[in-house]
């Protein structure tokens, strides 16, 4: 009886948010705790309670382009909780929402949890913009990253987001901002004479960004898994 | 008809909560304060640290009331506040390996959890009910490791303050040192001075008048991030040499200090100790430290200073420790857990006249007659830092690897220069682009000098010609 004036409490409120802890992995750990890894196009959703009706998730089906590591069907279903529609509007902070159309490169994890790896850090964006006047694809994690290829290695590089098919740096709020630093300490010895400040150490020189990672460095870094 | 309620009531709570908003990293707050909270571990210690985990909070604002409940499972939806331990596993929609999660009602309240500061415009709402899930697949732990514990993460602290957190309003931080954000735990067991900023501005009227410094021994630099998410951007404080006699320098570097006071400390002091055992007190060895006269905010040190060992400190091995405190009598305040840390590794002090050769072990290769001392540490792409391996090549050379032997990753050679340009030059190239940093010890003289390369770029050769003077 409890359970059902929860549910019917949880339904007729209908919305939640959430704010959710993931570890966070590396590229390498994404990559390797994935069951499947495939790229694919968003063709519907739908939404289902879960948790004995105490939350909802979203089934997205997916039609598969290409599959670059794991067994995938010519059309798969990805999984992320919460998920709105008629009957239900819960909102999971941190859960991707997936629109229809588009496409996707997925890292997906096994059953029954069926979603990406981390949620957005398995997730990319796969978007078409125009560079220098040529058409190039990039992949955008669901966190805002664009994976770029820097010194032989796949990273995730700056936050950008593509507007009018062109790239642009996402603003980054200063949480600082009114609270900046004190000045440096006086540094002094047990006996009270002055430290010797050290010279700042000779960090390297900041490389370029390094290039856009392509499809192919990711099939690459896929196919080099463990 | 109960959603369009629920709806105009979410409406209503915006409306009043928007009256008492202030800029910060927060959004949404609860609708009952002070907070009861049900804790359904059943574990006597888990309960335990489930108190202290909200007590944390209420050291700077009095909004939690944390109490044992029975052992019952979750119960989402039912009104109450509950922290509790729950399978992931089966979870559709939810990667099995999440941490802890926060779900809160109702919808909006939160906003976007990984803005902050909130966008202008946003509106946040009233929680009804806030709970605290942590997953039951983590080993975890609750005494306090050190820093390079590799237990830390699952370090049962971290997550449920930072999740707490959540169900205070706050929102990921990742330009700070903060809870909130996703460093490696060690840090985030923490209440940093952003996120007493945060919490102040969201319980004005529960805010309590304290005075509490605190330190640790890491700096943020948010340039070092990878992507945006806080990993990377801890450097760990060092100490240099790991040797040295009596009366020789010991060069520290990338401590912090915080003000998470309600006002400015007129005469804040950190101090450096030598200590025989891990539990740092100003009975300790005192080698030296920073004052602030006045400390209203936050500092630290990335540069480095080198502070003397006294003479006559006797012959042994230390940890180096910091503590805060007020005053030339290094008062120290009530609120304790952050007023003192610890670097893991012990260092050694020869005593006596200075010592002219360095010991070698597994990551300090001794070139030149045993003159130089040359180490290297090296952080992986999680933001772990590790020593790497030496091979001595020949006396005036070293190889360096990071995941095995058959990878080398720096080449290091120290060359005696004196007898045409009267200075040892160190030279050094490496094959990496993870970040690492070289330290180079003279024994003799006690001068040290450290290189360092930022992960991600391609690594600049070392050709330093100036820095060791002292001839032979």
């Amino acid at each position: 009886m409890k359970r059902l004036l929860s549910l019917a409490i949880a339904l007729a409120i209908a919305a939640s948010a959430s704010a959710t802890s993931m570890r966070r992995y590396s590229l390498e750990e994404v990559r390797d705790r994935a069951e499947s890894v495939f790229v694919g196009r968003v063709v519907s959703s739908s939404v289902r309670p879960v948790m004995n009706g105490q939350l909802v998730a979203t089934d997205y089906t997916i039609e598969v382009g290409e599959v670059l590591a794991g067994t995938v069907g010519a059309t798969t279903t990805v999984t992320f909780l919460g998920g709105k529609d008629s009957r239900y509007d819960v909102a999971i902070a941190g859960s991707p929402a997936l629109a229809n159309g588009r496409s996707y490169l997925f890292f997906r994890t096994k059953q029954p949890n069926n979603t990406t790896v981390g949620w957005n850090q398995g997730l990319y964006r796969v978007e078409k913009v125009n560079l220098n006047g040529t058409e190039q694809t990039v992949l955008i994690s669901g966190d805002g990253e664009m994976l770029r290829m820097t010194h032989g290695r796949l990273v995730r590089a700056e936050s950008v987001t593509v507007r009018d098919g062109a790239l642009v740096k996402a603003a980054v709020g200063d949480a600082h901002a009114g609270d900046p630093r004190d000045g440096n300490g006086v540094a002094l010895n047990a006996d009270g004479t002055p430290a010797r400040r050290v010279a700042p150490s000779n960090a390297a020189a900041a490389e370029g960004p390094g290039s856009i990672a392509t499809m192919d460095d990711v099939r690459l870094f896929v196919r080099s898994r463990q | 008809m109960k959603k369009l309620l629920a709806i105009a009531l979410l409406l209503a709570a915006s409306s009043a909560l928007a009256q008492n908003r202030t800029a910060g990293c927060s959004c949404g707050i609860p609708g009952s304060v002070p907070t009861t909270w049900e804790i359904r571990h059943v574990d006597p210690t888990a309960q335990q640290a489930a108190v202290n985990a909200f007590n944390t909070w209420n050291l700077y604002v009095d909004t939690l009331r944390p109490q044992v409940g029975s052992a019952v499972s979750y119960d989402f939806g039912n009104g109450h506040n509950e922290i509790l331990f729950f399978d992931f596993s089966t979870v559709p929609g939810l990667d099995s390996s999440t941490v802890g999660f926060a779900p809160s009602l109702p919808q909006g309240a939160f906003g976007n959890f990984n803005q902050c500061p909130m966008p202008a415009g946003t509106s946040c709402g009233i929680f009804s009910e806030a709970d605290v899930w942590l997953s039951n697949a983590i080993d975890w732990h609750v005494a306090r490791p050190n820093v390079d514990d590799s237990r830390d993460a699952a370090y049962y602290y971290s997550t449920a303050i930072h999740e707490i957190g959540h169900t205070m309003g706050l929102h990921h931080n990742f330009k700070n040192i903060s809870t909130m954000n996703y460093y490696q735990d060690f840090a985030g067991q923490f209440v940093s001075r952003a996120d007493v900023l945060a919490v102040r501005s969201q319980f004005p009227s529960r805010a309590k008048t304290v005075t509490d410094l605190a330190t640790y021994a890491f700096r943020y630099d948010d340039t070092l991030q990878n992507g945006s998410y806080g990993n990377g951007a801890l450097v760990p404080a060092t100490v240099s040499p790991a040797q040295v006699a009596a009366g020789g320098n010991l060069t520290i570097r990338n401590w912090t200090i915080e003000n998470l006071g309600s006002s400015a400390v007129t005469s804040a002091r950190l101090r450096f100790f030598l200590s025989t055992d891990t539990n740092i007190t100003t009975s300790d060895i005192y080698i030296g430290g920073f004052k602030w006269e006045p400390l209203t905010t936050w500092s630290d040190d990335p540069d480095g200073f080198q502070f003397t060992v006294p003479a006559g400190t006797p012959a042994g091995q230390y940890y180096l420790g910091a503590i805060v405190g007020s005053g030339d009598n290094l008062v120290q305040d009530t609120i304790t857990y952050n007023n003192s840390w610890f670097l893991p590794g012990k260092i050694t002090i020869g005593g006596g006249a200075p010592s002219a050769v360095c010991t070698p072990t597994s990551n300090r290769v001794c070139l030149n007659s045993n003159r130089y001392g040359v180490e290297l540490t090296f952080r992986t792409p999680d933001g772990a830092q590790n020593n790497a391996t030496v091979i001595k090549y020949t006396d005036n050379s070293a190889l360096y690897w990071f995941t095995g032997p058959d990878n080398i990753e720096v080449v290091v050679k120290v060359l005696n220069a004196c007898g045409f340009a009267n200075h040892y030059w160190v030279y050094g190239a490496a094959a990496t682009d993870l970040q690492y940093t070289l330290t180079v010890t003279d024994s003799k003289s006690g001068k040290v000098k450290t290189y360092s390369h930022a992960a991600g770029t391609p690594a600049t050769a070392i050709a330093d010609q100036s820095t060791f003077d002292t001839c032979p």
